[in-house]
């Protein structure tokens, strides 16, 4: 099977807020996103968490470019149908700069070789 | 830079919550690709068909290999802004290794908490996810997920550790979960 649709477009998430230091997506729930005992898997929340701290993050850096180190994610509620909005912000730039560049716009940001 | 993540039900309920640790990469193409932006952008306000969304470990193509690997192909809609298997990816990988890894160990659930630590990008694929049961309680079975790049030698990719709870009206025993009780 060809898929055309990103992953992004095929979760439905949509840019709400796309601003400097905070961004707010939306992902609408319900079929697809749940399993046989219609509870939401941890998947899809989980898609949505990283693109919203990466649109976040890429926007507070800009144009430098950055990478998911981690991901924690704590499901608190197994929520069926409606639209889940995704709020991020900028919580804190860490330490340690690697290159010229990356000091130059991020001070203080820490930095990975891409591999 | 650390970002953290909120998110809302349609009655502003808190559904999850994520604490997500971003690094500056040292060369490479912009991330995310401005592509992506855009169309963030052309879709505000955009409500999706959401009758017409496949099973998202389907759309996936996740494959359950055994009671405790699962493994994906890295196509190119499944890529991030930098070319590489998007990091929501990799967490639903770890999410169908744990819950299966639960199954298998007698817990029919979900996982309540997702913690990917992100060790190389994944570029080549099949990736797999292999899933051990470090422990139990009445909480839940705490999963660690190892994530290969199988196309790739084998490199590790990320490493994760999943709590998987018991879907609501399921009791956990001894011997496993008891009969659905929806």
């Amino acid at each position: 099977m060809v898929h055309t649709r990103h992953l992004v477009e095929y979760l439905g998430i949509t840019g709400d807020t796309i601003g400097d230091g905070e961004v707010v997506l939306g992902m609408p729930l319900g079929p697809g996103l749940e399993d046989a005992w219609a509870t939401v898997l941890a998947g899809g929340p989980a898609a949505l968490a990283d693109t919203a701290g990466g649109v976040c993050a890429a926007r507070a850096v800009d144009p430098v470019r950055i990478a998911t180190a981690d991901l924690a994610l704590h499901c608190v509620a197994a929520a069926v149908g409606g639209t889940a909005r995704a709020q991020a912000r900028v919580a804190a730039r860490a330490a340690a700069p690697c290159s010229p560049r990356s000091r130059s716009a991020v001070p203080g940001a820490s930095c990975l070789p891409t591999r | 830079m650390l970002t953290e993540v909120t998110i809302s039900g349609a009655g502003s309920e808190l559904l999850a919550h994520a604490m997500i640790t971003s690094v500056v990469l040292a060369d490479g193409p912009r991330s995310p690709s401005p592509g992506l932006l855009e169309r963030l952008r052309e879709r505000r306000g955009v409500v999706a068909a959401t009758g017409a969304r496949r099973a998202y470990r389907e759309h996936l193509g996740i494959m359950v290999e055994d009671g405790s690997s699962c493994c994906v192909e890295i196509r190119d809609d499944l890529r991030n802004g930098i070319g590489v298997l998007h990091g929501g990816v990799v967490a639903g990988l770890v999410d169908a290794a744990a819950t299966h890894a639960a199954a298998a160990a007698g817990l029919t659930g979900r996982s309540a908490d997702l913690l990917v630590r992100y060790v190389a990008p994944a570029r080549t694929g099949p990736v797999r996810a292999v899933a051990a049961t470090l422990g139990t309680d009445p909480a839940g079975n705490l999963i660690r997920v190892e994530v290969l790049d199988a196309g790739a030698g084998g490199r590790l990719v990320a490493l994760a550790t999943a709590r998987v709870v018991a879907h609501p009206g399921v009791t956990v025993t001894a011997s496993g979960s008891s009969p659905a009780a929806r």
